[in-house]
């Protein structure tokens, strides 16, 4: 009994820490497969960013943020799905993208925002490090702002050949997941971020 | 030594074996959790892997499109950059990492390859080998390990497929410590040069809408359809559904807005379906509706994925007639405002010659060669107009047309092929008027322009301005309701392309033609060979007369008004215009 009784505790933690390795796993796939299509959809339909209000979860399926949130809620169905906001992510505070990164770091979400967020950025270029010129911001007119002006533009006429990347960041939910339940008892919030890179099609 | 003694040692010997048994459970139980995981990250990298090979082999494709038509023995340069460019910027070429596309050939090459099929490779079930690579500089072979050079570079026009081989390996943590080696993995994703659907110069643009109307939609017959499924249906006047049975819809998740609030309609959409006979506005997408919606009949639908109408939906007891707007829970905020997205382009210019050939009149059997007719045979069978300013026209022969400034040009007898030689056509008359049946109009790289003017000279019908009106764009100093026209008077195939370039213009109206039939398709209706036409039918203030069903009307459509004139037409097609009928979103599609 006392073997048993020092040994379970031990098993438990493996099989339980395969469960979450395995659920942030299966949230981290799912988050690839979702910027992936949504890159993929806003590469050849750069300019419909739809209408859509910003915090909004349930967008026009006819827009790229709405197809980035309907994939992502279908994805893990039967887990109910991640819940994407029309949020833009903050980088440094700001929501000006960061450059062209395989690996773009950790933005925050905004704190009046679910726990989730988007970015949908434009590059002049295809190279890596290159600054973003221009990027979407949710709103009840949608606006295309140029942080570099006159590199790049996202309606159906682009005269540069630019890239998109959408970058997509999910706070992992505590509920029904050990793991996250424990490291966020340790103050530590778990934040997936995955991103996808696409040549626009003008 | 009793019993119980005896029980006792022998429990005491028995002690701690489970200790040992553990301690293996353990490194067995973790053994199998490290493969676990190496195999869980191993299969991730690999989706990974192939993702970027997509997007590589797609970032080909589209520098292919959009750098059409090329020549041969230039460099390809552009074509490995796209693909290298999108392979970085997921994560492969980085410094410091195995990952690699276009793939590190291996052995005694040190180039690196994109692969390019210039054959109907992928109609057979294997995968083909590519008939050339092309290294890092530009540079082709046709073997992966051959003598690159620039000669052996196909022009982009004759490039049917691109892959971008991906090669990579796994990165084996637990099984790197008793050992293991990393498993290579190669995805090879290959995308087609075969869609229509966009890029620079591709000849069928790609805009937001693909039935764009400035003014109002007028359906007079019982049956009709206005559909389109390459884009949306935007409506800056009021439609109206004058008969029973008509349809308004769009497809594959494209809107449907109609805003006629500045068109005094008293609605902007006007249904009077019946039983057995409704009318149908049927969205994909979002479906808004500005200045309100008025059902003077019963059992029509109005519906959208989301629908939003703003103004009053009436008339008295539209509920009770069993109307129905889905969702019935539709909320009443304006819809977005468009503009016309061509406000802003420049009208076509010719520079052509501007010899005077005012004395080319009739073209028949009879003429003869003279300045600037060329007659074939005796009695002439067919004949060639040469560049430069001509009056009125007719053609009562096959003919071949050269670019110029027509006062107008009529096809007088029946079964006809005319062909046009690439360039602007500039009328400035009545202007083309296909008045006899069986006749072939034929040509690509083509631009006619319909303007207004006086004899010969071609003259704008109003200055234009361009502005943020809504829906317009902007506004004409004056109209001219007597422009240039386009009349299709009997069984015709446009076999007709527009120039490649950014959004492509078949049939260009001047801005202020207000010409209400400034293009009429009669009962005998219009058919188009397979591709055709290709670019966009522009009339901003013109009406577009349509008397027959077809999907052959140059698309996108962005007129001033559309009015159905018989029953059953059906204008458009669900599954896109005719241009995108048979292409994809993209100019690349991936085949492997």
């Amino acid at each position: 009994m006392v073997e048993f009784a020092l040994c379970f505790p031990i098993l438990l933690l493996f099989s339980v820490s395969a469960v979450g390795v395995a659920h942030a796993e299966e949230t981290a796939n799912d988050l690839a497969t979702v910027v992936r299509d949504g890159a993929r959809y806003a590469s050849v339909n750069p300019a419909l960013y739809g209408v859509c209000a910003a915090g909004s979860t349930t967008c026009a399926p006819n827009t790229i943020q709405g197809v980035i949130q309907a994939e992502a809620n279908s994805v893990n169905q039967s887990a109910g799905g991640v819940t994407l906001a029309n949020t833009n992510c903050l980088w440094g505070g700001l929501p000006t993208p960061p450059a062209l990164s395989a690996s773009p770091a950790s933005p925050s979400i905004p704190t009046n925002a679910s726990a989730s967020c988007m970015t949908i950025a434009y590059y002049a270029s295809g190279a890596l490090n290159t600054a973003a010129c221009a990027y979407y911001q949710p709103s009840a007119n949608p606006v295309f702002t140029n942080v570099n002006s006159g590199t790049c533009t996202a309606t159906s006429s682009v005269s540069t050949p630019v890239f998109v990347e959408v970058i997509v960041a999910v706070a992992q939910s505590a509920t029904g997941n050990p793991v996250v339940v424990l490291l966020n008892g340790l103050h530590i919030t778990p934040l997936m971020t995955r991103s996808y890179s696409m040549e626009v099609v003008p | 030594m009793n019993i119980r003694a005896r029980s006792r040692s022998g429990r005491r010997g028995e002690r701690g074996q489970v200790i040992p048994i553990v301690a293996m459970l353990i490194l067995i139980i973790t053994g199998f959790a490290a493969i676990s995981l190496d195999a869980g990250m191993d299969y991730a990298q690999s989706r990974s892997d192939n993702d970027i090979s997509d997007a590589a082999a797609l970032a080909g494709a589209y520098w292919v499109t959009d750098n059409q038509p090329g020549s041969a023995g230039t460099t390809l340069v552009g074509l490995y950059n796209a693909e290298y460019n999108a392979g970085s910027a997921d994560g492969c070429n980085i410094t410091g990492q195995q990952c690699s596309t276009p793939m590190v050939v291996s052995g005694t090459s040190t180039y690196k390859v994109a692969e390019v099929w210039t054959t109907n490779a992928f109609n057979s079930t294997s995968f083909p080998t590519p008939n050339i690579y092309v290294g890092s500089l530009g540079t082709c072979s046709t073997s992966a390990g051959g003598t690159f050079a620039v000669g052996t570079c196909p022009a982009a026009s004759a490039i049917l497929d691109v892959g971008a081989p991906v090669s990579d390996k796994t990165t084996d943590y637990f099984a790197a410590v008793v050992g293991g080696h990393p498993v290579g993995i190669t995805p090879n994703a290959v995308a087609a040069v075969a869609g229509t659907g966009g890029g620079s110069t591709s000849t069928n643009p790609t805009m937001a809408c693909e039935v764009c109307v400035f003014g109002n939609v007028q359906i007079n017959g019982m049956g009709d359809e206005l559909e389109a499924g390459g884009g949306s249906i935007d409506v800056g006047g009021c439609v109206w559904y004058d008969t029973t049975g008509a349809t308004v819809l769009t497809t594959n998740g494209y809107g449907i807005d109609v805003d006629g609030t500045s068109q005094a309609c008293g609605a902007s959409v006007y249904m009077t379906g019946q039983s057995g006979s409704p009318d149908l506005l049927d969205a994909s997408g979002s479906l808004g509706i500005d200045g309100g919606l008025t059902f003077n009949g019963s059992y029509s639908t109005v519906e959208g994925a989301t629908t939003t109408i703003s103004g009053t939906v009436g008339a008295t007891w539209w509920q009770s007639n069993y109307n129905v707007i889905t969702p019935s829970s539709y909320g009443t905020t304006s819809v977005t405002d468009f503009t016309d997205p061509m406000a802003n382009t420049a009208v076509p210019t010719y520079a052509g010659a501007t010899t005077n050939c005012t004395a080319v009149g009739i073209v028949s059997s009879s003429s003869t060669t003279s300045g600037c007719l060329t007659a074939t045979g005796s009695p002439a069978t067919s004949a060639t107009l040469a560049s430069g300013v001509y009056g009125n026209v007719t053609l009562d022969l096959p003919t071949t047309v050269n670019p110029g400034e027509f006062e107008s040009l009529t096809v007088g007898n029946t079964n006809e092929t005319i062909t046009f030689n690439a360039g602007t056509y500039i009328f400035d008359g009545s202007g083309i008027d296909v008045n006899a049946t069986g006749t072939t109009l034929t040509g690509t790289g083509l631009t006619f322009y319909m303007t207004c003017g006086s004899g010969t000279t071609p003259a704008s019908c109003g200055t234009w301005t361009p502005s943020s009106t809504q829906p317009t764009g902007g506004t004409c100093s004056s109209t001219n309701s007597s422009g240039s026209e386009v009349q299709m008077n009997g069984s015709t195939t446009l076999n007709l392309g527009a120039p490649t370039g950014t959004n492509p213009v078949l049939f260009f109206f001047d801005r202020c033609n207000s010409n209400s039939n400034a293009f009429y398709v009669d009962s005998q209706g219009v058919t188009a060979g397979s591709g055709y036409p290709t670019g966009m039918l522009y009339a901003h203030s013109g009406g577009l007369q349509i008397n027959a069903s077809t999907s052959s009307i140059p698309s996108p459509l962005l007129v001033g008004s559309i009015d159905y004139n018989n029953q059953s037409i059906v204008l458009g097609s669900a599954t896109g215009s005719v241009a995108l009928t048979s292409g994809t979103s993209g100019p690349g599609t991936l085949v492997n």
